[in-house]
């Protein structure tokens, strides 16, 4: 593709444009995280709601949900406008087309500091019923992600119910990816950080979609996870914490088969260890 | 779409249809006997626009058509010849790369794709990963039939990869479906019981024997027929691998019946 020197001109102004807003939301909430560190809620509240445009989002260095809770906790007064600005960008996030992911982020934090954990849920749900799924499935989904660990804990399994086919795809496709990469690489080399990354994402990931599987009774997609999880990994410690759901989601099937891929992949030393381990947590 | 947009493919589906016309017609030149009229005719619309693909029996045409009429080779050769011209320019249609292997094949040189693939990934923007991996996918049963194993080793990486995305592919549309009028599960399930083998063979044949485990493992955990076990043992004799026969007739034993396991001796007189 051709570009003129017009072209390349709008788009260096509008990185310059982009930086620069960062730059000033940036400032602007460290100024409004010093503000209440002095007690001056108000003006700090301020700050926080006008700066909160979708510049920054939970990636930056800026602890965004940390300080939003600070700012809650001491003041609960700010609860009411910081509600209200997270219903505005969820207004704006259901209107959509909107794939800034920072913006996203940034409801996704204030959520988080409300303590609205299954607001994401809520959108998703609305987008569905509302025939705008696509608009943000990718985005919505991957936020969900982040939750998955609290809506187990809360054995919210139900909620997740409508979401487990695509997030099994996802994870057998990773799985597949990685695999490929290791016996017939056609990318790069598969360094030690792709493979710290793999390893966590598939031990983290991994057993939560094994749980989520048994919980909803879908023995056999749970028994494939497991059995990429025990591919990839393989440990004592990963066939105790897949015996462990099992057992704590009375599972005896998948129970059994964990235990008996357990005996054929680790030496007899192992597998006895694992044993006692096994009658320690009863 | 803007107007511009409508014309430019109104007539590029007007110059495809137009092809098809012409080569429909120098088909039935050629079963009629009139190979010179033919030949004229295939000349001028193999513009790399039409491909392998479609139901012209392209390949079969062309080839009768150099045997009947020897004119035709030399006509032929330099056709394919602008093809890879085109090729090194840049242009990786499809449709260019389907018709040139198609007259390679009529041409009875089933090996020059490998070669002009290796000069053509010298280049900076060489062939992309799918149409590589299409060429040489293609050939793929001639060369293991020629048990040219040595000229695959360069694409094993990629046909490995591939084998294994369409394996998940199939994994999971079994497992984790997507709601569609059509089940692709058969689909993707014979392509994997047709490539896997072939894959499997490859490995062996390069001596890559814990590779050509795995893929052997992953077969067989989506299928133990007396079929599939055909194939690896047709495999695994042609690559000369007597050790990995010996596996593969354990696994069948306890796997198939006694009258498919017998059937299986007696054929592969074992």
């Amino acid at each position: 593709m051709t570009t003129t020197d017009d072209d390349s001109k709008t788009t260096v102004e509008q990185n310059e444009q982009v930086a620069d807003g960062l730059r000033k939301s940036k400032d602007m909430l460290s100024k409004a995280k010093a503000l209440v560190d002095e007690g001056k809620f108000e003006e700090g509240l301020v700050l926080f709601t006008s700066a909160l445009d979708g510049n920054v989002g939970y990636a930056s260095r800026f602890n965004l949900r940390i300080a939003l809770s600070e700012l809650l906790n001491k003041n609960p007064a700010a609860r009411e406008p910081l509600s209200l600005k997270r219903n505005q960008m969820e207004t704006m996030l259901k209107e959509g087309p909107l794939n800034r992911r920072a913006f996203e982020e940034e409801w996704m934090e204030l959520n988080f500091a409300l303590g609205d954990d299954y607001q994401e849920i809520e959108l998703l749900k609305f987008l569905h019923e509302n025939n705008q799924k696509s608009k943000h499935q990718v985005t919505i989904l991957n936020l969900i992600k982040i939750n998955f660990g609290k809506y187990l804990r809360d054995k919210r399994y139900k909620i997740l119910e409508p979401h487990f086919d695509y997030l099994g795809r996802m994870f057998i496709g990773y799985q597949s990816f990685i695999e490929a990469q290791k016996l017939f690489p056609t990318i790069d080399r598969f360094s030690d950080h792709d493979d710290h990354s793999y390893r966590t994402i598939t031990e983290e990931e991994g057993t939560l979609l094994f749980e989520l599987g048994l919980a909803l009774g879908k023995i056999e997609q749970a028994k494939l996870v497991a059995r990429k999880i025990i591919d990839g990994l393989g440990s004592r410690a990963i066939f105790l914490k897949l015996l462990a759901i099992a057992r704590r989601i009375n599972q005896n099937d998948a129970y059994s088969f964990i235990l008996s891929e357990a005996k054929s992949n680790l030496s007899i030393a192992d597998f006895n260890i694992l044993q006692s381990e096994l009658s320690a947590i009863n | 779409m803007t107007d511009k947009e409508e014309e430019r493919i109104r007539k590029a589906v007007q110059r495809i249809s137009g092809n098809i016309g012409d080569l429909n017609e120098a088909r039935q030149l050629v079963e009629s006997g009139e190979f010179e009229k033919a030949l004229s005719l295939y000349m001028q619309s193999l513009k790399g626009s039409v491909g392998g693909l479609s139901d012209l029996n392209l390949k079969a045409c062309l080839e009768k058509l150099v045997q009947e009429y020897p004119p035709a080779r030399e006509a032929f050769e330099k056709k394919r010849d602008q093809h890879e011209s085109e090729m090194l320019k840049g242009r990786q249609s499809r449709w260019l790369i389907e018709e040139w292997t198609e007259i390679n094949k009529a041409l009875g040189e089933d090996y020059r794709e490998l070669e002009f693939l290796q000069r053509l990934q010298q280049k900076p923007n060489g062939l992309d990963d799918f149409n590589a991996y299409q060429t040489i996918r293609t050939n793929l049963p001639k060369y293991l039939q020629d048990q040219r194993y040595d000229v695959l080793e360069p694409y094993l990486n990629r046909l490995g990869s591939m084998f294994l995305s369409h394996y998940s592919n199939y994994e999971i549309e079994v497992y984790f479906p997507q709601i569609t009028s059509e089940d692709p599960t058969s689909f993707l399930l014979e392509e994997v019981l047709q490539e896997g083998p072939m894959i499997y063979e490859v490995c062996l044949g390069l001596q890559k024997i814990s590779l050509a485990e795995r893929i052997a493992q992953k077969i067989f955990a989506v299928s133990k027929t007396n079929e599939t076990y055909r194939s690896m043992l047709t495999a695994a004799r042609r690559a000369g691998h007597d050790e990995q026969i010996k596996i593969l007739l354990n696994d069948a034993k306890k796997s198939l019946s006694k009258v498919e396991f017998e059937g299986i001796r007696k054929d592969f007189k074992i």
